[in-house]
């Protein structure tokens, strides 16, 4: 990794996950700084700390009605900081929605599940 | 019902971590569960997908494969536009909750 104690956003409405994420990213590499958001409106306002890249989940309205979804969310980071890694998360093993997300910016479609805690950490380990 | 072998080997046995994550479970499945049941009242099949969706990977981490495949199933008769036995799997997912809430209390207590 270039940066040495890089910032990490991760944006999902399902606390389990965020949290079992980024227990298991720093215990891989201590150095890193995360932050978690449940919605992807709360991360829109961090996006001026400048974070080094962001796990964004697909469906981030399951808890909020009124929430963005993950897709919106991605192209009004891509708006604001087009370079900014962002890696999409998504249940769903589906061939369009990870069209879609990589059509967006994003740098990789993650499916949820037991493997994608490492994937996430290759991905990471790669962008930053 | 539950099987431990991942949350196991993700935690290393670290039963303090183990049990943080099945209390986060435990605070927010039966929610989900409640909101399902609304959905079925409401005929809210595109929210019904939305709320199975989303506990689908939590049910995979805390090792309930049965309710995973229910959800799945809820997932697709939606998507497929088969709503007619969508109450009927509800209240399959609906017990397998049950059951396995009951064993991840008793973790909780007894670990």
């Amino acid at each position: 990794m270039k940066n040495q104690n890089p910032t990490l956003f991760i944006v999902d409405d399902e606390p389990l996950l965020a949290e079992m994420l980024s227990d298991y990213l720093k215990e891989q590499y201590p150095g890193f700084n995360i932050i978690s958001f449940p919605t992807g409106e709360s991360c829109l306002e961090k996006l001026h700390e400048n974070p080094d890249a962001v796990v964004l989940d697909f469906y981030l309205n399951s808890k909020e009605k009124d929430a963005s979804n993950g897709i919106d969310i991605l192209k009004e980071i891509k708006k604001r900081n087009s370079t900014l890694p962002v890696i999409m998360l998504s249940s769903q093993k589906s061939y369009g929605v990870a069209t879609k997300t990589i059509m967006y910016g994003a740098v990789h479609y993650v499916v949820k599940g037991e493997d994608a805690f490492n994937e996430i950490y290759e991905l990471i380990k790669a962008n930053v | 019902m539950v099987d431990f072998t991942f949350l196991e080997k993700f935690s290393k046995g670290d039963i303090l971590k183990m049990k943080k994550y099945v209390s986060m479970y435990l605070n927010t499945a039966p929610d989900s569960f409640k909101k399902m049941q609304q959905n079925i009242k409401d005929k809210s099949w595109s929210d019904l997908a939305i709320n199975a969706h989303s506990l689908k990977p939590q049910a995979e981490f805390m090792g309930i494969p049965s309710l995973k495949e229910v959800l799945i199933e809820i997932e697709n008769k939606v998507k497929n536009a088969q709503f007619d036995e969508l109450e009927t799997l509800f209240e399959r997912a609906n017990a397998i909750h049950i059951k396995s809430e009951l064993f991840l209390k008793d973790y909780i207590e007894t670990s």
